[in-house]
């Protein structure tokens, strides 16, 4: 009688979720076992996955094929990545480890351009244009509506000044040598610190949601094996 | 206890019989010699090893020629067993056969010339014994054993033809002869007209006396031949027949100075003497230029030419004694008409003694010197031939020389006994006066002063200008070998023969006795002084020792090499051994040469003036000189660095053990919580009924997809928040499935995406029967993070050609019409951070269109993802757990379920989270307020 796979799979997720959750106990070798053997397959799993997803098919087989078609027109796209290539591979020789800042240095250059026009582009002028645009508009609509809506965005406009305020370090120093922000900064910093605590509270409360259902999962994928197991239903 | 002698160096307390300092190991005070000081009885066996190579090789040949001829008699004979005087080794060695270590004027006037046969045949009678003790009464003078072969030639010309005179060395020899008619003459005198002109020839003679007398030899016989008062004399005929040209024999011992002499006198041959007519006969063996002397002393008598006054026509180069000695001849020619061989002012003090002496007992003696003449040899019979007007200029030069002798006691008994003077020959002495005086008062050799003593006669200055002229000056021109011979002298004086003569000359003159030949004052000059001062200590040994009559015992071989023996003058030259002034100058510089030359010797090397530090170096104060303010603010410093390197106290946790309690006890409420509700698969907590307005907003979008279109799924979460993410995208895509039966493209922007992603849609939605490359499509791993999702946002086609399973994703049913990203009906993000989400939203804000983004978000990421969905950037958010169970009870009827099956144990476990936080936030207050109430306490 065979095994079905999901029994072996099951078996082994029950396995390795015992080493893991064995961490109660401290740095023990089950957990070590544990750890190793995720840090073994997902680098085994995501060398074979860079391979097969990545290189052969963007790189070899392109290749590949135009020297079987004999199609020459496309291979300076594919003399870029080969050249990126070996200089990367250089890094293998300190002799030519220079070689690879080449690649690096054009990989690091279009990566910070990529980004930082991502950020401008997507996240300050979205975020700051939805922060003026909150109130577009609200001085049409009904009071209860306009109560609402200059409460929210009231406490979002309130929540960002005092945020920024305390991230505000810069004071005067006293002829005592002492040195004091400034009156009104102070105050706006001590309730962004208000702002900030509540949405470190509700990350941290993200974080906890999250990891309670993975353990959940974890334990119910538990349960699961064992009722399968036992042939409960 | 011993006796201390204190270290002149460091003032450390040494025994008496250390010579080094044991603190510093300076030489003691005590182990230098001192200038003056009466050499004693040293144990210098020790300092043997330092001794120059030739002396040691001296002594041993000295040794083994003395155990060698220890079993004869003339063994005893040999004068160089003096234990004290290391020459005791040159005089043994000068016996030997080797004669090439010492040179033969040393050896001649060390007596050491002689020949072995002779020392068998004389052991008893020896000249050196008496040159080496200065006691003439200790020996046998009257040896009439010696040998004229061993009389150097010059010697054996001055010498009488007596037989046994020229057995020892020529000054033995000479000495003895002198003291043989000291004792044989009442009055001493020194009688210079006693000429040796029989003298035997030695083979022995020195090369460079034959040299000089040959070189002398030939100035004369160019010019007078036949006058040559030498005519016996081989070497005058010879030179005198020989043209200048004459192949010259140039010794390799001859001094410089001599030959420099003989040089001079072979240039000034041209000129004609009258002096080298001298005729009488010598031996062949005598030196030409001593029996030149002897012959002509005798011509003299004769013939008394004017020509001949000047015979020796002074040459530029002569030496400048010589032309003091002619000068004074010169002078001497004018008012003496005696005294052929007068001994000038110039001549060597010693010489000027003895002249002197005889001058002055001359006028009581009778000239009647040849009835010596068969006892004492010619030429010394000859001496004291000068009359009273001839002793004058020698009794101020003698007087004023011989002070050191001079008291009548000490006065050298070789000298008071010289033997008589032949009476005088004016007119030989005005032809010889520019010979030596002792050879001036040669009788027989009156005229016959060889070419190079005579040579300067012409030019020599008056008698008168002579007298004037100091005696430093003379003895300056003179060479160190005759001043140094002219003390030698005094040792062989005999205070007991002075006295005798004192007493045989009751008739002596009283002018005479009233300027002694050598009073007291004689020396009173500092060239005297010098003399004395530089004497050689075994000759102030000699002069000091007290004269004995016992004759010394022979020397044996062994005291003459005893290595304690050192004499003090080799001693003295030690450098190690300096002086306490020295030392002292030295005390600082005491480092031993490791190398060369001077290895091995210490202090050899003083450093120069002001090397060594004279005073003891100034003193700085270190202290700085700041002031009040200065040390204020130094204070401060002081006290911020210290500050800042103080270590911070931290406390640590004391709850440590209260944590972990906590720790297991909520991990087993947890668990304990989840395993319940899972396994009994409760459902105590309802699901939430209120729909948040992301939420809302989502699934309006989802509701808004077209029938079949194109939704471009993106998968960006870690397989551990499957578990969340499967649960809260499940009731999602199940209604979007369910509705709209969209054309889903997965795309994962991390590794494990495209795994989790296939996990996802062929477990979770499993029941709505999607196939891969149908109705679904997976692109697998989008590489490149931002760049690869800006550029597939760019050009999708050309960024992902291909799916999971490497077909063609862009012919495949799912992505048919779409070439670009606004071509997907919507954009869902599944997600658990918040990262990720921002970069999609990023990247695609300018190319996606109006492309609405819905998020499936986990709920730790949610929070940084609200800001995009206020903005409008998200369409829509599906919040963890809690999201999904809202979709799933309000949307799709309880299916799959997941989201309920977890919501009992989320809810007690978030409701635990809750009552933890609330109570632990409760103890960390009273934990503070007991704290603060704590520190009032304190404070107050």
């Amino acid at each position: 009688m065979p095994i079905p796979i999901d029994f072996i799979t099951g078996a082994l997720g029950f396995l390795f979720t015992v080493l893991i959750l064995s961490y109660l106990i401290g740095d023990n070798p089950l957990f070590k076992i544990a750890i190793y053997l995720f840090v073994g397959v997902a680098s085994g799993y995501a060398a074979a996955i860079i391979f097969w997803q990545v290189l052969y098919p963007k790189l070899f087989l392109p290749t590949a094929t135009i020297i079987q078609t004999g199609n020459y027109s496309n291979a300076f796209l594919l003399f870029v990545p080969w050249l990126g290539l070996g200089f990367i591979l250089m890094k293998i020789s300190p002799r030519f480890a220079g070689a690879a800042r080449i690649t690096m240095a054009f990989l690091v250059g279009a990566g910070a351009a990529v980004t930082l026009v991502g950020a401008l582009s997507g996240t300050i002028n979205p975020q700051v244009m939805a922060t003026i645009n909150f109130f577009q508009g609200a001085i049409h609509k009904p009071t209860n509506e306009l109560i609402e809506i200059s409460f929210s965005g009231g406490v979002i406009l309130l929540g960002l000044v005092t945020s920024l305020a305390y991230f505000h370090f810069g004071a005067r120093q006293k002829p005592d040598g002492s040195t004091k922000r400034f009156v009104l900064v102070d105050i706006f910093a001590w309730i962004g610190r208000i702002f900030i605590g509540i949405t470190l509270g509700v990350i941290f409360a993200g974080v906890y949601a999250a990891a309670l259902t993975a353990f959940i999962e974890r334990v119910s994928s538990l349960v699961i094996f064992i009722k399968t197991l036992l042939g409960i239903p | 206890m011993a006796e201390m002698i204190q270290c002149p160096v460091c003032g450390a307390e040494n025994p008496s019989d250390q010579k080094v300092c044991q603190r510093c190991q300076s030489p003691l005070a005590d182990a230098s010699f001192q200038p003056g000081q009466s050499p004693v009885h040293k144990d210098t066996g020790e300092l043997e090893a330092i001794l120059p190579q030739w002396l040691r090789d001296a002594r041993e040949s000295a040794k083994e020629t003395d155990e060698s001829a220890e079993d004869s008699k003339v063994e005893a004979a040999k004068p160089a067993a003096s234990g004290m005087d290391l020459l005791a080794g040159l005089q043994s060695q000068a016996g030997d056969e080797d004669d090439e270590e010492i040179p033969d004027w040393l050896a001649s006037i060390t007596g050491s010339a002689e020949p072995p046969k002779q020392k068998t045949e004389e052991p008893e009678v020896s000249g050196t014994h008496w040159v080496e003790t200065g006691k003439t009464g200790d020996f046998p003078q009257s040896g009439p054993s010696a040998e004229e072969g061993e009389v150097p030639d010059w010697l054996a010309g001055l010498q009488s033809p007596q037989p046994g005179a020229d057995e020892k060395d020529e000054l033995t020899d000479w000495f003895r002869e002198t003291n043989n008619e000291q004792e044989s003459q009442p009055a001493p005198s020194f009688d210079a007209s006693a000429a040796p002109s029989s003298a035997p020839a030695s083979e022995e003679t020195p090369d460079w006396l034959k040299q000089m007398a040959a070189d002398a030899g030939e100035q004369p016989v160019s010019s007078t031949s036949e006058e040559t008062p030498f005519g016996g004399s081989d070497w005058f005929d010879q030179g005198g027949q020989q043209e200048p040209a004459a192949e010259p024999f140039e010794p390799t011992d001859t001094p410089d100075w001599l030959k420099q002499m003989a040089a001079d006198a072979s240039t000034s041959e041209q000129e004609p003497s009258a002096s080298d007519a001298g005729s009488f006969d010598m031996p062949s063996e005598t030196p030409d230029w001593l029996s030149q002397m002897s012959a002509r002393a005798g011509s003299m008598e004769e013939e008394k030419a004017p020509e001949t006054a000047h015979p020796f026509e002074e040459s530029a180069e002569t030496p400048d004694w010589l032309k003091q000695m002619s000068a004074d001849s010169n002078a001497a020619e004018e008012e003496q008409s005696s005294a052929p061989f007068d001994i000038s002012a110039d001549a060597p003090d010693w010489f000027n003694e003895m002249s002197g002496n005889t001058g002055a007992v001359e006028q009581e003696q009778t000239p009647a010197s040849s009835d010596k003449s068969t006892e004492t040899p010619d030429w010394l019979s000859g001496l004291g031939g000068v009359s009273s007007e001839e002793a004058a200029p020698f009794e101020e030069s003698a007087s004023a020389e011989s002070e050191p002798f001079l008291s009548t006691d000490d006065l050298p008994s070789w000298l008071s006994s010289e033997p008589e003077t032949p009476a005088s020959k004016p007119e030989a002495s005005k032809k010889v006066d520019s010979t030596p005086r002792w050879l001036q008062d040669e009788g027989e050799a009156k005229s016959n002063v060889p070419a190079w003593l005579s040579s300067d006669e012409k030019t020599a200055p008056s008698q008168d200008e002579d007298e004037a002229a100091p005696q430093d000056e003379i003895s300056g021109d003179m060479p160190d070998w005759l001043k140094a011979a002219a003390p030698k002298s005094s040792i062989f004086d005999d205070p007991k023969n002075e006295t005798d003569t004192a007493e045989s000359q009751p008739q002596e003159d009283s002018s005479l006795r009233s300027a002694p030949a050598f009073s007291e004052n004689a020396f009173s000059s500092d060239s005297s002084e010098d003399l004395f001062t530089e004497m050689p200590d075994w000759l102030s040994d000699a002069i000091d020792k007290p004269q004995s009559s016992v004759v010394p015992e022979p020397i044996t071989g062994s005291d003459a090499l005893a290595p304690d023996a050192l004499p003090s003058w080799v001693e003295a030259m030690r450098p190690a051994e300096q002086n306490p002034i020295m030392a002292a100058a030295n005390a600082a510089d005491q480092t031993m040469e490791s190398s060369g030359a001077l290895a091995g010797l210490q202090g050899v090397l003083p450093s120069g003036v002001g090397f060594n530090p004279t005073s003891k170096p100034k003193a700085y104060s270190l202290k700085l000189n700041a002031s009040n303010e200065q040390v204020k603010h130094a204070s401060i410093l002081e006290q911020v660095l210290a500050a800042e390197t103080a270590p911070e106290m931290i406390t640590s946790e004391k709850s440590l053990g209260a944590s972990r309690t906590l720790r297991w006890v909520i991990t087993s409420l947890l668990l304990i919580v989840t395993l319940a509700t899972s396994f009994l698969n409760t459902q105590i907590f309802s699901t939430p009924v209120g729909v948040p307005r992301e939420l809302g907003f989502a699934v309006a979008v989802e509701q808004a997809i077209p029938e079949n279109a194109p939704v471009l799924v993106a998968v960006d979460y870690e397989a551990a928040r499957a578990g969340e993410m499967e649960a809260a995208a499940a009731p999602f895509f199940d209604n979007m499935l369910l509705l709209k039966h969209p054309r889903l493209t997965f795309i994962a922007s991390n590794e494990v995406g495209a795994i989790l992603a296939e996990r996802f849609i062929t477990k979770t939605l499993v029941q709505r029967n999607y196939q891969s490359g149908v109705t679904y499509l997976n692109l697998g791993y989008l590489s490149g993070g931002q760049l690869g999702i800006r550029s597939f946002a760019q050009q999708p086609w050309n960024s992902i050609p291909r799916d999971i399973a490497n077909q063609p994703a862009w012919e495949l049913p799912p992505l048919q019409g779409v070439t670009s990203l606004d071509q997907f009906a919507a954009i869902i993000l599944v997600t658990d951070s918040a990262e990720s989400a921002r970069t999609w939203v990023e990247q695609t804000q300018d190319v996606r269109g109006a492309v609405p983004i819905i998020v499936v978000s986990s709920a730790q990421a949610t929070p940084m993802i609200q800001p995009y969905f206020d903005s409008g950037q998200v369409a829509g958010i599906v919040s963890g757990l809690y999201g999904g169970a809202i979709l799933e009870k309000q949307y799709n009827n309880g299916l799959p379920g997941t989201a309920r099956n977890y919501w009992d144990a989320y809810s007690i476990g978030m409701l635990l989270a809750v009552l933890f936080t609330f109570g632990g936030g409760l103890v960390s207050l009273g934990l503070g307020m007991r704290e603060r109430s704590a520190s009032r306490e304190e404070e107050e």
